[in-house]
């Protein structure tokens, strides 16, 4: 058996992340499983997947380097330690023997000499080995076949034993990743300069103190005072008594004893994982750590989803970025990280930037699945359908490689989401209107585990000519319990159309085509177009804005019939209480939760500031509320996105996540816009502070 | 979050309450006014017809649509779907004559070893792709690659020059927390982008090895040299002036020699 390397996480080219190399020494051929077993329990399973690094994994790649060695288990040696084992100075060796292995290392079992040592030939094994099998690393973790307890860190290199576990080795990575100092306590009074570590201070001054800003008021500075120096203890919360429900790893203060000293300088939080090793970061590590490796990750929250993944009526967050995506998962009001995949999900999809994400509840459920879709990062276009693996994560249930049954996916393929055969289920229905010499339209019906194709429109639908600016919106204009078709084309024609296709499960007919004109409303090729049932009868109605063919914006309400539509408004120029400009932009939403569908509308580009505002329907008209420039501590922005979603769990659909490169927000709607949560960078909720 | 939005307004104005419609383009006309002359397209008027006709060509087609009544579940074939493709990349087209090799974009992994004060490269090797621009610093070592004046590179160094052996499991009391080593020499990794540190610039590249005395993250401006922007919280630990093949170990000059072609 040859020497081998695996890439088991793949985050990104070399040069951009940081790259963790994995070595085995005194594994035979018959030991690689072992040591695989072993790579996986302890760096994927343990150091990522927990807490931060699970968080922050697309920042890391890792080579796991298989080396055969002639010899199972490494060498041995014995020390007298003379009755001192912390004091290595007088140890004798009593025996070493040799083992034929890949690296040569020596493991000792003695805490002074730090468990364990280099052969004569070891660095350059090493070397030679890195060398060969790693294009670059900053990390290097080398498990030695050796089922003693110990482990040697520094200098980026981590060399421990079968008997090791990865909370130490996470401990050893905030030194690797990080430069985060020990907050071990011995004896012993610190007398230095203020240390640079983020995680170590002699100061005692709140308003100065370097983690002031997670230092919540009521908490007294200093937390834990060491009255009997010397003995070695790290304080705990000693000034007072901790209030209810304090946290000691995630609670800051200031609390004697770091650095192997017990006085003279401080630790922010009684016990991290920088003391204890099995605790999480606490806010000042993890801090570091996130702010240190946030570029790397290369993460941002310009690509994000709603959708109630758990089913608990509250929508979660889906943020994609190139190879991975996280879910965060909502309790009302913030969200939590519960899934981070980076490179594929198990089944397998393999995440790409240019994946298009479609959220809905494909097999009835009630959790929402996702449907992805790639049509230019391989050498195919594929189609995947991801849902619950049982863990608040997702795995691919479905995966359809260039075609499936009767359709061929092509680059500029366009699916919406709508349960179009009334089983509860949400179906797809595709569009391609310019790839192929004609246009196509497809159903494709879902089964719960994948999809079917119900049907296919080459070139026309009944009463329609299809044609490439075809565009497409859904709903159940019939009130039949099945997801209509609407397809509008202003360009393509001399006159604009507006066609409303009548879904029976299985195929399409035309309930009505407009030509020209819809009633009360002229249409012009930039009408855009919301379906939604405004009046909550239970058909889908139609809202239409134009703000660039006329000489004033207009805005229209008109109502499905089941066969057909009636103007119930129209609004020249204003809403009442909102002047309409020609860049609006709308989404469709339930802000009231009275079962109608209202609008969300944003203008960034007509006003001396931005404007988003609610236009609330009361089934014949409209009323409009806004908030300028700020929504809380908001800054509206040019370059912000928006989600409407329900993250609060209650009647309707009244929440908003905005959203741009580096910031993440969480706003309500009712009683009036609102902001209830604000993320910078990552989506973290501090007990107290914030990381800007 | 920023305190002020960009300005990229047109506009002054603010929405009031109960005004008047915002006339947008006074040339254009109100809906209602005149009926819209159908848009010529090819110089003709194209209307859609109530019953469009059948597709009847063949070219650039889907395969037929076959109705199929019981369709299959859709199963995960035996052993999972396979790993999916990326694209082939692009053929070169061949060029006539002898034509110079398209440089591969890529960096150099320089080791540097830190000994008694000094620095010394004792291997590289050529790393394939992209190189991230700059490292945030955070407090302790960092270094810095300069071609003449220009800065070509730079990176923090955490936890480098010590050893610690893991806290003894049995928790006993003098084995508590790391026996930490200080070791008089140790490898740094220096990474510099490949276009931009060629045989001819070796002699004049300097790496300097630094300690930032800060208190938390910074992210150092491109170009300008740490000691300038970090003035009087960076002492240098250790320079390099000058590469001189020469004057490397054999094993160094063969590695740096392959790493640069």
């Amino acid at each position: 058996m040859p020497d081998s390397v695996t890439q088991i996480l793949t985050s990104g080219p070399p040069g951009l992340k940081k790259n963790i190399a994995v070595l085995g020494d005194g594994f035979a051929a018959g030991d690689q499983t072992t040591y695989n077993n072993k790579v996986k329990e302890l760096l994927i399973d343990g150091v990522f997947g927990h807490d931060y690094f699970y968080e922050d994994a697309q920042a890391f790649n890792i080579f796991r380097v298989n080396l055969i060695s002639n010899h199972s288990g490494v060498s041995q040696r014995v020390y007298d330690e003379h009755g001192t084992p912390a004091d290595g100075s007088d140890d004798t060796i009593v025996s070493t023997t040799l083992q034929d292995t890949a690296l040569g290392y020596i493991y000792s079992g003695s805490w002074a000499h730090c468990w364990l040592e280099s052969g004569a030939n070891t660095a350059t094994l090493v070397q030679n080995a890195l060398n060969t099998w790693v294009p670059d690393y900053d990390l290097v973790l080398i498990i030695l076949n050796e089922p003693g307890f110990g482990g040697c860190g520094g200098g980026g290199f981590q060399i421990v034993t079968l008997g090791s576990s990865w909370t130490v080795m996470a401990h050893e990575f905030g030194h690797g990743t990080g430069g985060l100092a020990d907050e071990y306590c011995q004896p012993g009074t610190y007398t230095g300069p203020e240390p640079g570590a983020v995680n170590l201070t002699k100061n005692t001054n709140r308003a100065t103190l370097k983690w002031r800003r997670f230092v919540n008021p009521a908490t007294p500075v200093p937390t834990g005072v060491n009255a009997t120096s010397g003995t070695g203890i790290c304080t705990g919360y000693n000034q007072g008594t901790p209030p209810a429900g304090w946290s000691n790893d995630q609670d800051v203060g200031l609390f004697e004893g770091a650095s192997y000293n017990d006085s003279g300088i401080y630790r922010p939080v009684v016990n991290c994982r920088m003391r204890g090793n099995s605790p999480p970061y606490c806010p000042v590590c993890y801090t570091e750590l996130k702010t240190l490796m946030h570029p790397v990750s290369g993460h941002s929250f310009l690509k994000c989803y709603a959708g109630d993944f758990n089913g608990d009526g509250r929508d979660d967050l889906l943020v994609h970025n190139g190879n991975s995506i996280m879910l965060f998962r909502s309790n009302g009001s913030q969200l939590d990280l519960v899934f981070s995949a980076v490179e594929r999900v198990p089944g397998s999809w393999q995440f790409q930037p240019d994946d298009r994400f479609f959220i809905g509840d494909f097999n009835n459920d009630g959790k929402d699945e996702v449907v992805v879709y790639n049509s230019t990062n391989w050498v195919m276009e594929y189609l995947g359908l991801l849902a619950d693996d049982g863990n608040n994560g997702l795995k691919l249930i479905a995966r359809y490689d260039d075609a499936m049954p009767g359709w061929q996916f092509q680059l500029n393929d366009q699916f919406y989401v709508a349960d179009f055969d009334g089983d509860g289920k949400k179906d797809l229905y595709v569009f391609n209107g310019n790839n192929w010499a004609i246009p196509y339209v497809g159903m494709l019906r879902s089964s719960g585990t994948g999809f079917n194709v119900v049907q296919r429109y080459d070139a026309n639908m009944p009463g329609w000519q299809m044609r490439p600016g075809d565009r497409h919106l859904v709903g159940d204009f019939s009130g039949e319990g099945r997801e209509d078709l609407w397809v509008f084309n202003g360009t393509n024609w001399s006159i604009p159309y507006l066609g409303m296709l009548r879904s029976n499960g299985t195929s399409l007919s035309m309930a009505r085509r407009y030509d020209n004109k819809l009633p009360g409303w002229q249409m012009r090729a930039n009408d855009r177009h919301y379906v939604g049932d405004f009046d909550g009868d239970g058909k889908a109605d139609l809202y239409v804005f134009n703000g660039d063919n006329w000489s004033i914006a207009y805005l229209g309400m008109l109502r499905s019939l089941g066969y057909g539509l009636c103007l119930v408004e129209r609004y020249d120029g204003n809403v009442p209480g909102w002047q309409m400009r020609r860049h609006d932009r709308h989404w469709l939403a339930d802000i009231n939760g009275d079962g109608r569908r209202d609008l969300f509308v944003y203008n960034f580009q007509d006003w001396a500031t931005q404007y988003l505002g609610t236009m609330v329907s009361n089934g014949s008209g409209l009323s409009a509320a806004w908030k300028a420039d700020w929504v809380g501590e908001w800054n509206l922005g040019a370059v912000d996105r928006f989600e409407v979603c329900n993250y609060e769990g209650v009647a309707g659909e009244r929440d908003l996540f905005v959203h741009n490169q580096d910031w993440f927000g969480m706003i309500r709607a009712t009683p009036a816009l609102s902001l209830q949560r604000i993320y910078y960078r990552w989506i973290h909720n501090y007990r107290y502070g914030r990381n800007w | 979050m920023a305190s002020k939005t960009p300005k990229t307004r047109q506009s002054v104005q603010r929405m009031k309450t109960g005004a008047l419609p915002i006339v947008e383009n006074a040339k254009l006309g109100r809906m209602g006014e005149s009926e819209m002359e159908p848009m010529r397209i090819g110089g003709r008027v194209l209307l859609m017809p109530e019953e469009p006709k059948g597709d009847e060509g063949a070219r650039g087609r889907m395969a037929p649509f076959r109705h199929v009544k019981n369709p299959a579940e859709t199963r995960v074939p035996k052993g999972g779907y396979p790993e999916q493709q990326p694209p082939k990349p692009p053929r070169r087209k061949k060029t006539p004559g002898r034509a110079a090799k398209p440089a591969k974009e890529g960096y150099l992994r320089l080791r540097v070893l830190v000994q008694n004060g000094e620095l010394s490269v004792v291997g590289a090797k050529f790393v394939e792709g992209p190189l991230a621009p700059m490292e945030t610093l955070h407090p302790g070592l960092a270094y810095e690659v300069t071609i003449g004046a220009r800065r070509v590179a730079a990176g923090a160094i955490p936890d480098a020059g010590v050893y610690r052996s893991f806290p003894d499991p049995l928790g006993r009391p003098e084995l508590q927390g790391h026996h930490i080593t200080e070791v008089s020499s140790y490898e740094i990794a220096v990474r510099v982008p490949a276009q931009e540190f060629l045989m001819s610039a070796l002699p004049k590249a300097r790496i300097t090895l630094y300690r930032w005395r800060g208190t938390g993250p910074a992210a150092p401006a491109v170009g300008r040299s740490l000691k300038a922007q970090l003035k009087g919280r960076v002492d240098t630990i250790a320079t390099l002036n000058g590469i001189r093949l020469s004057q490397l170990s054999k094993e160094a000059q063969t590695e740096l020699r392959g790493a640069l072609e």
